[in-house]
Parts: C-alpha cells; sequence; structure tokens
C-alpha cells in the first residue's frame, strides 16, 4: 500500500511519513520544496496551483495511493486586532483551502480504493487560543468541514479522519509561541512555561506520538469521521 | 449578493456592525448563500474569513460594556452545505480566540448561527443577550437550527 504525505518536509509531516515507512506502506513525500538529501519520491510545488494539484492525482491514481495524510501548514499567530488581511487570508488559503483542493484532487481515486484521508488539524480547531485567531479559524473550518460530511449519506468517497495535535515540539510551534509572545508582550520563555504547566501530560508532544497516531487512524475501517485531539490532556474533546 | 461582475452569486455579505437608540447589542451580521463551486467555497473560507476578521477588529475597539453577536444566518439544505459549516465553525474559533486574547476589555462577544427565517429564536437570544444578566455569555456558539433526525 503507498501513502503520500504533504508537509513532508516539516516536524510532524516528517514524523508521519516515517511512522507509515515503518508499519510497512511505501511513502511519497510532498512539501513546497524538496530538502536538499530527499528520501525516497518526492513531489513538491504549491498545493494552491492547479498545475500541481493536476500532478498529484495524477500520482495518486498512477501509483495506487491509499491513504493521503495533509500534514502541511503554516503558523498565523498574531492579535484579531492586527493581524493583515493580506496574512489572513494566506493562512486561511494554506490550512484549510489547500486542504479542501487536495482532498477535491484525491478524493475520487481513494473512493475507488476504500482509502482514507487524513487531515492534521490541531487542537487549536476545537478550543479558541489568544493572539492565535486566525489560525484557529483555519483550523477549526477543517473540523466543521469533517464533521458536515458525515452528515451526508457515505456514499463514494474516502474516510476521513482529523488528527489535532496539542502543542509538539516543532519549528512551526517556536514560531506560533514567538508570534502570541509579541502579541502578548512577554517572553517567549513565558509562554512556553506557560503551556507546559497546563498539559497534563507534563510534556510537549513528540513528532512520533502523532505518526503513530496518523498510522492508527488511517487503519480505522470506521466510515464515521474521527476527529482525534491528540493533546496531552491539555484540550479534551 | 450578486457578483455583478462575473454573473456568480456571492458566497456571503456581511453587514457592519450597528446598534440603534435603545439596542444595546451591537451585531455582525453574516449572510451565507450556499452558492455551488470550489471558486465560492474557496472565496467564503478565505476573503469571508477575512471580512469577519476585519469587522470583530472594529467593534472589539468600542466600549467594554457593549455586547457583541456574531450573527450568522445559514441557508437551509440537507444536507448542510460543507462550506458553510466550516465557515461557522471558523466563525466559533475567531470569535473563542478574541474572547480569551481581549478578556475584560471588550463586551460579551458570541456567535448565534440560525436559519434566515428563525426571526424568533433571534429575537428571544438578542433579548437574553442585550441583558445585563446575558453578559456572562461569552465566547460561545449558540446553534439555533434544528437539525433533522
Amino acid at each position: 500500500m503507498t501513502a503520500l504525505i504533504t508537509g513532508a518536509a516539516g516536524g510532524i509531516g516528517s514524523a508521519v511519513a516515517n511512522a507509515f515507512e515503518d508499519s510497512g506502506e511505501r511513502v511519497v513525500r510532498h512539501d513546497l520544496r524538496a530538502p536538499e538529501a530527499p528520501d525516497g519520491t518526492y513531489l513538491t510545488g504549491n498545493l494552491l496551483d492547479d498545475d500541481v494539484l493536476t500532478s498529484i492525482e495524477r500520482h495518486v491514481n498512477d501509483e495506487g495511493v491509499t491513504t493521503v495524510v495533509a500534514a502541511h501548514g503554516v503558523a498565523g499567530a498574531q492579535a484579531i486586532s492586527s493581524i493583515s488581511a493580506e496574512y489572513a487570508r494566506f493562512v486561511m488559503s494554506a490550512n484549510t483551502v489547500s486542504v479542501l483542493r487536495l482532498y477535491d484532487a484525491v478524493a475520487p481515486a481513494l473512493a475507488q480504493r476504500s482509502g482514507v484521508f487524513v487531515a492534521v488539524a490541531s487542537q487549536a480547531g476545537l478550543v479558541g487560543e489568544a493572539n492565535n485567531g486566525v489560525y484557529c479559524a483555519s483550523k477549526f473550518a477543517l473540523v466543521g468541514w469533517a464533521k458536515a460530511l458525515d452528515r451526508a449519506p457515505f456514499e463514494s468517497r474516502p474516510r476521513v479522519r482529523l488528527l489535532c495535535p496539542g502543542a509538539t515540539q516543532t519549528p512551526l510551534l517556536v514560531d506560533a509561541f514567538r508570534g502570541m509572545a509579541d502579541s502578548a508582550g512577554v517572553q517567549y520563555e513565558d509562554v512556553l512555561a506557560s503551556r507546559l504547566a497546563q498539559i497534563p501530560a507534563g510534556r510537549l508532544g513528540r513528532t512520533e506520538d502523532l505518526g503513530a497516531a496518523a498510522v492508527w487512524l488511517a487503519a480505522l475501517p470506521t466510515r464515521r469521521s474521527v476527529i482525534a485531539a491528540v493533546t496531552g490532556g491539555e484540550v479534551l474533546a | 449578493m450578486t457578483d455583478s461582475v462575473q454573473g456568480r452569486q456571492a458566497p456571503y455579505r456581511i453587514a457592519p456592525a450597528f446598534g440603534g437608540e435603545g439596542d444595546t447589542l451591537l451585531r455582525i451580521v453574516v449572510e451565507l448563500s450556499a452558492t455551488p463551486g470550489v471558486a465560492s467555497r474557496d472565496e467564503l473560507l478565505t476573503d469571508g474569513v477575512v471580512a469577519l476578521v476585519a469587522q470583530l477588529a472594529r467593534v472589539a475597539g468600542g466600549p467594554p460594556e457593549r455586547p457583541i453577536a456574531v450573527d450568522v444566518r445559514v441557508p437551509e439544505a440537507s444536507p448542510p452545505a460543507v462550506e458553510c459549516e466550516a465557515f461557522v465553525e471558523a466563525a466559533r474559533g475567531l470569535v473563542q480566540s478574541l474572547v480569551l486574547e481581549r478578556g475584560k476589555s471588550i463586551g460579551p462577544v458570541n456567535v448565534v448561527v440560525s436559519h434566515p427565517a428563525q426571526e424568533q429564536d433571534r429575537a428571544a437570544t438578542w433579548a437574553y443577550l442585550a441583558a445585563g444578566t446575558g453578559s456572562f455569555s461569552r465566547g460561545a456558539t449558540y446553534d439555533l437550527r434544528e437539525v433533522a433526525v
């Protein structure tokens, strides 16, 4: 079986790709740009570009891909009162619209093979966060989309999963915490300490935690759109 | 809500917040239309969200005791339009974040979701939210739509 992982150059995406390989699946990676020493098959390009999506759709069809994990995304940690329209539009495009367009492109092929589409959302898609409003909006929108799919009869569509990670040790988290710190006028270390104190698990998530969760979600046969909050207990859903 | 340039119905309209004499509740009225097509969906989830952010930023600078409601009106459809549900959730997330961000420096902000014909539900909700006793509701999303079993 073959899995396509977007955002594979990033922290969680890379771990997800590794987890699927460790579980015995062949993995095709995608990101905006390939790393210097790409692992295996690597597709590149902006997922908002129609030509890139067409290429991905063709690859999914030709390579018999049965699992697609949309693990790409950008941070958006700015106060609602100060975020620019341009940046807000960028965050919504990157985190929501590109995921829905990817789904549109690959869903028919996945459905034919009883495949699965996993979108990496966030705990910030389940509960709002100060100084992170538009990022929250982008992830809440994915949750709304997934729930709405379930209200239609399950006809010819793939299984859908939403993985909602909590605070996980990645460069994106560092960016987000720095943005929150700047917006709130505090230090990055203050934000980090405050967040750690709120996590019952007593630690940040590790990318391998999310890799394991993605493999589990993809293996589930249920047709319900499962929304998994893997947050160390910080957000309970 | 027609885009006269492209002849395509716009997927949303956001009316500026208003409050008349005796009307203590500021409302940001968001009217969604279930306009089919990828372009409309993408516009709703980018430009529509950006427009709501702008309205929230504007009203958040107002008097801190004034209650604010994001009044989202979703057309009836069975099953519900997926893009409308995604937008409703985006509004939910924005308002939760705003409340956490601003605390006591703004009035209570909530989201109310209804179908256009639900006048009585909305009227009762405005009366509740406008009263002082309604001010402990903040950051909530009240979905008043009936869901077919």
